[in-house]
């Protein structure tokens, strides 16, 4: 039987934070870590399809969602920020072992957390999410000059165009082969928050912060290779944003891989949905089932 | 907005009807949308 999820807050760090919660709290736990600039909204029907069996977690990070959004001038917008965060809710709901779902800005969230906590680490589940400089493609280079020159306005306009309604649209959009598959709900639940004042800065800041992450990836992929963490990999293969060149890279480090691409863009799970969850629930049937 | 007894009325005029009322608010399917559609798949089919 499936659970209802139910919608939270929690005082973490003195930041008002948003998640959507489902399944028997003593069933094998999975945190759900959404990308930019969705929020756990994209796991609303994922959480809905496993709460018979699993315990899962989808928070939103200050910013994002229904989460508060502190001033720029009383926050730090950084993805070490973000795991600290993460880190932290996970001590107030007494989680200590987990399974985690990287998906996009989830993937640098998830790779500082199971770093540090090897441990707690049952699974993790990557979807059209980084750690190889080869997977950061085209659609990076106007980043990566803003990584070069923070003041470089044209970059900066160009960045401002992705989380615009149409930039939306195309992130939510491209790659799929039936976009009427496409819930347009999707972008307009993004705007809510997007359009909150200073939210385009706060975007802004993570794109900048950005740059800390792939001087990361080697020892995220030294972690993959001293721990050996079971993953299991459901990437969407036309993703313009994560290309699938990124998926191949973790075959090299990760000895425990289950690996499944599917003819669907950067949002995968919002066009198969249904296949992605029945693949998810098979490998934790084997994996962390109790 | 729609009060129980509006629902219940409808027995009035419609002898037959099978009328359920659960223990919900205005947008029931929101916390109860699998019980609603069991009773609704079991309805339709007979």
């Amino acid at each position: 039987m499936k659970s209802k999820t139910t919608y939270n807050f929690i005082d973490i760090n003195g930041v008002n934070i948003f998640y959507r919660e489902a399944g028997p709290k003593d069933a094998p736990t999975v945190i759900l870590l959404h990308g930019y600039p969705a929020s756990s909204h994209m796991f609303r029907n994922l959480i809905n399809d496993l709460s018979d069996k699993y315990h899962l977690i989808a928070p939103d990070y200050p910013g994002y969602g229904r989460s508060e959004q502190p001033p720029i001038a009383n926050f730090s917008y950084t993805f070490d920020n973000y795991a600290i965060i993460i880190e932290t809710l996970l001590e107030k709901l007494d989680i200590s072992r987990y399974s985690l779902y990287a998906m996009d800005y989830g993937a640098p969230v998830c790779w500082r957390l199971a770093s540090k906590h090897p441990e707690n680490v049952e699974t993790i589940i990557v979807q059209n999410g980084c750690a190889y400089e080869e997977g950061l493609e085209t659609f990076w280079d106007p980043i990566k000059a803003y990584w070069k020159d923070r003041n470089d306005k044209v970059a900066e306009d160009t960045l401002r165009t992705f989380h615009n309604p149409e930039g939306l649209r195309w992130q939510y959009t491209h790659g799929v082969s039936d976009t009427s598959v496409i819930s347009p709900d999707n972008w307009e639940v993004d705007l809510r928050h997007l359009e909150r004042p200073e939210n385009g800065q706060i975007q802004l800041d993570l794109f900048y912060d950005y740059r800390t992450n792939p001087p990361k990836y080697p020892e995220w992929q030294q972690y993959f290779r001293d721990h050996n963490p079971e993953m299991l990999i459901v990437y969407g293969k036309n993703d313009y944003i994560f290309p699938v060149i990124g998926a191949e890279a973790y075959k090299r480090d990760v000895k425990n891989l289950e690996y499944h691409l599917f003819n669907a863009g950067h949002f995968a799970l919002e066009s198969n949905g249904d296949e992605i969850a029945a693949i998810i629930r098979d490998f934790l049937d084997r994996k962390v089932s109790r | 907005m729609f009060i129980a007894p509006g629902g219940d009325a409808y027995g009035r005029d419609l002898p037959d009807a099978k009328i359920i009322q659960i223990d919900g608010g205005h947008f029931l399917l929101e916390e109860h949308h699998e019980f609603v559609a069991d009773l609704i798949k079991h309805f339709i089919q007979g």
